[in-house]
């Protein structure tokens, strides 16, 4: 998958977990932008979970500011 | 925590009907002594979930009674894969069939997942966990109550010398979890309080969302805040007595809230639960009524889930986790006759 595919699918899966219009989210989309909760976090987690095999913590994503960030996370761990 | 004639009354209720709680933290110390007091006194039935081997030898060690304890290996396969299964099936879950194995690996979510499966009634940690993992692992695994958009604490005040209308007893929240809640949140702590301070003290609540302002006295954002609350309160919960904005007077003092108060309210004067507009004015305001009224505290309890997780503190010893598995006993007790 390449990066682009990537951001476009962590895209998606946030716009569902946030309830918010996926095309408008990018890389450079900021978790204060997205306004959510924990909830929000644990859904969007869950599903890269359940999607990709990647585990990310709700404690990482709380310190990450863009969407770009979690993109590099999960990127980073289905190269290993 | 004092022990006192409510803890006193709550420990003969949990003994008349024992819960299963599940102990995600016996392969410690204190928290596997206060098991042992927990299941010898008969106040509920312990289940100790991690390495069933260590658990035991643990056990002995500090002298408790293994024949009054379950064990729950978080290696035992045919056993996970029931869990699996049944965990899966819920409309609840969220995860993969793969992410809950990961996430049976670790007692605290294995006996989160046994808790929303109906395994156990109430999942206890915290003496080992911080209290966000407690959170976030119930909010992942058990969810929240139906209406209800956030966790959060309540905990009840015993104030000597007071005489409110529930005597020298009153109920807060929150204390503990939720920052600057919005006005759905807001809404949902005192929604939260009342049920939980009902199934302990069995009292009709009377809750007062509090404010610098009474009844418009006041105007801006951290009112209107309140007075929303207050409607979304009165709208998802029609059944529960929920009003503001007041003071803390008019809340809690017949005679300023005659004075105060010129509308109808059965809450205003007469509050037995109060709730705080945010953890700055909760955390304050606990600390004050502490050290200038001398008073003790059931709690923080933590509420807002489908089920019953109680979080301990991480220095409490012994007798402070026995009145915590105490309370949140009758609290499951309570949840599962409103069903």
């Amino acid at each position: 998958m390449t990066k682009e595919e990537l951001t476009q699918k962590i895209a998606e899966y946030t716009g569902v977990a946030y309830k918010t219009d996926a095309s408008a989210i990018t890389a450079d989309t900021t978790f204060d932008d997205l306004d959510g909760g924990s909830m929000n976090m644990i859904a969007l987690t869950s599903t890269i979970e359940n999607e990709l095999d990647v585990e990310v913590t709700i404690h990482e994503i709380m310190k990450m500011k863009t969407v770009g960030e979690l993109v590099d996370r999960v990127e980073q761990e289905l190269d290993e | 925590m004092e022990d006192t004639s409510l803890l006193d009354a709550l420990r003969e209720r949990a003994k008349a009907d024992p819960q299963r709680v599940a102990f995600a933290e016996a392969d410690d110390d204190t928290m596997m002594d206060a098991v042992g007091a927990v299941a010898a006194e008969g106040v509920a039935t312990c289940v100790l979930v991690g390495h069933a081997d260590e658990l035991r030898a643990k056990a002995r060690e500090r002298g408790v009674d293994e024949s009054l304890l379950e064990f729950v290996d978080l290696d035992d396969e045919a056993a996970n894969d029931d869990l699996v299964a049944r965990f899966s099936a819920l409309p609840t879950c969220i995860y993969s069939e793969k992410a809950i194995r990961r996430r049976l690996k670790k007692p605290l979510e294995h006996s989160l997942i046994m808790e929303a499966v109906g395994d156990v009634d109430i999942t206890f940690a915290g003496i080992s966990s911080s209290t966000g993992d407690v959170i976030l692992g119930a909010q992942m695994l058990i969810g929240l109550a139906d209406g209800i958009d956030t966790p959060s604490s309540v905990g009840i005040f015993e104030i000597p010398g007071w005489e409110g209308s529930e005597g020298n007893m009153l109920g807060f929240g929150d204390s503990a979890v939720c920052q600057d809640p919005t006005p759905e949140q807001l809404a949902s702590i005192a929604i939260s309080a009342c049920d939980t301070v009902a199934a302990l003290t069995g009292w009709e609540p009377r809750c007062a969302l509090l404010s610098f302002s009474t009844c418009g006295s006041g105007d801006g954002p951290l009112v209107e805040k309140v007075v929303k609350a207050r409607e979304i309160a009165n709208e998802r919960r029609p059944d529960l007595a929920i009003d503001g904005e007041f003071q803390l007077d008019s809340a809690v003092s017949e005679r300023t809230a005659s004075r105060k108060v010129k509308r109808e309210s059965a809450v205003a004067g007469r509050a037995n639960i109060v709730i705080w507009p945010d953890l700055n004015v909760g955390n304050i305001g606990v600390k004050l009524v502490q050290q200038f009224a001398h008073a003790d505290a059931y709690g923080p309890m933590l509420q807002g889930f489908r089920k019953i997780v109680c979080d301990c503190s991480r220095s409490a010893g012994v007798s402070e986790i026995e009145g915590n598995v105490v309370m949140s006993c009758v609290r499951a007790q309570a949840l599962k006759a409103g069903e």
